[in-house]
């Protein structure tokens, strides 16, 4: 049986198309990465300066010079490019990324990101997420569907600090697939064996139940 | 001119009080040795502008654990927890701007302008206090510059004019901060009295003060 973070990658990686330029964010997002469909050539853009991130090399082979986001050595893919910061941001900032995948404490029915910060926990900063949510072509949100202790994350009103406002554009959890259209939150897909009402109880966001639901295959 | 000095006369530059930036993500680009030979100095009350608080592997880490920053801007803390701690503590204090910005607001400090408008931040805590203009129709944070006393970055290669090259994803910050301080030490990895190549130059060498050379790599 899959664990929930591996059916959430999973169906993350099916929104990659051949050629798109892809940022993924610390932790589950870079997971994505490992299940992107044969036949479909992604460039990941990595915002401390690299587009053509190749997977993580062996113990022993590592280059200091050749990091992701989250400090893992890395190799490049050919065609691979490097360049400074402000570049990247540019990239980033300036509409030129397809797709950024993120992992977020809670996400609301306006479409508002909560990702940085628990009040009260140690402080981690935005980092890049802020820029990457203003500027990315789509944000989609990789996320379990409940917190670790039963709690809501999808939201009538986010209570944590935004990351972002009406950013989101799709939510890909370990129980369904919502996607935003004009600002409102439409159940797309649900996990065979879950049903509309389950994905319902277990969110406080109101969401749109069209008539036909599909299934989320992984 | 031998823009060449040791990293004992690097760490002289920077007094308490003063303001440093210091490049790098995480440890890809980050001055070890020039931050090593300021641990030693034991310098206090810095402002350190930084892309983030380092992890266990970068120099930086150990600096803001060791209690030398009052007061930090930066981007991304979470591999330093003493970073955390040093704010909840009240020995430090902290300003967090986004990545995209932060870079923005150095490289416009060493660009001579006056501030510039993003809409990294705009609904969120990151807005407060600053001003939101309007074009065409749209809101964006008016975001402020960025300058230091000094600034410390790192290359793996510099020539006798100080034109740096850099090697794989070590570029980050490095560039926005060599045209923002009013001094600027770069360590790098190899040097050549022979010039670069023009075309392989990421810094050219007139935003550079002086080069402390890794003999220990």
């Amino acid at each position: 049986m899959m664990d929930k973070r591996e059916i959430i990658v999973r169906r993350v990686a099916q929104e990659f198309k051949d050629g798109d330029v892809v940022n993924l964010g610390i932790g589950m997002p870079t997971e994505a990465s490992n299940y992107v469909a044969p036949g479909v050539q992604i460039w990941l853009q990595a915002e401390s300066g690299m587009i053509g991130c190749g997977p993580e090399v062996e113990p022993g082979n590592e280059d200091p010079d050749l990091i992701d986001a989250s400090g893992a050595f890395i190799t490049a893919m050919p065609g691979a490019a490097f360049f400074d910061s402000t570049l990247s941001f540019a990239m980033i900032r300036g509409g030129h990324v397809d797709i950024t995948v993120i992992g977020a404490l809670q996400v609301d029915e306006a479409g508002n990101l909560a990702s940085y910060m628990i009040p009260g926990k140690r402080m981690m900063g935005m980092g890049g997420a802020m820029d990457l949510v203003v500027g990315a072509k789509r944000v989609i949100i990789a996320m379990e569907h409940l917190t670790k202790t039963g709690d809501f994350k999808l939201m009538k009103r986010c209570t944590m600090p935004l990351t972002g406002i009406a950013c989101v554009d799709l939510v890909v959890t370990d129980l369904c697939v919502l996607e935003f259209v004009n600002g409102q939150l439409h159940l797309r897909e649900c996990f065979p064996g879950v049903s509309p009402q389950q994905v319902l109880e277990a969110s406080q966001a109101h969401i749109e139940v069209p008539a036909h639901v599909g299934v989320m295959k992984v | 001119m031998d823009k060449r000095i040791t990293f004992t006369q690097a760490a002289q530059a920077v007094n308490d009080g003063s303001s440093l930036m210091v490049s790098g993500f995480l440890d890809a680009g980050h001055p070890q040795n020039l931050i090593r030979a300021l641990r030693e100095k034991n310098v206090r009350d810095i402002t350190l502008i930084s892309l983030d608080a380092g992890n266990e592997r970068c120099e930086v880490y150990y600096f803001i654990q060791d209690g030398h920053v009052g007061h930090m801007i930066v981007s991304h803390i979470g591999r330093c927890p003493a970073a955390s701690d040093r704010v909840i503590d009240g020995s430090m204090t902290l300003e967090f701007s986004p990545q995209g910005t932060l870079c923005e607001r150095i490289r416009a400090g060493g660009a001579g302008l006056g501030g510039f408008l993003t809409p990294s931040g705009i609904g969120t805590e990151v807005e407060k206090g600053k001003q939101i203009i309007e074009v065409a129709g749209k809101p964006y944070i008016l975001e402020t510059t960025l300058r230091a006393d000094v600034a410390f970055i790192r290359a793996q290669k510099a020539d006798r004019y100080g034109n740096l090259y850099f090697r794989g994803n070590t570029r980050n910050f490095n560039v926005a901060i060599a045209t923002a301080a009013d001094y600027v030490v770069a360590e790098v990895l190899e040097y050549s009295d022979e010039p670069l190549p023009g075309e392989s130059v990421h810094i050219p060498g007139l935003f550079v003060d002086a080069i402390a050379v890794v003999e220990d790599k």
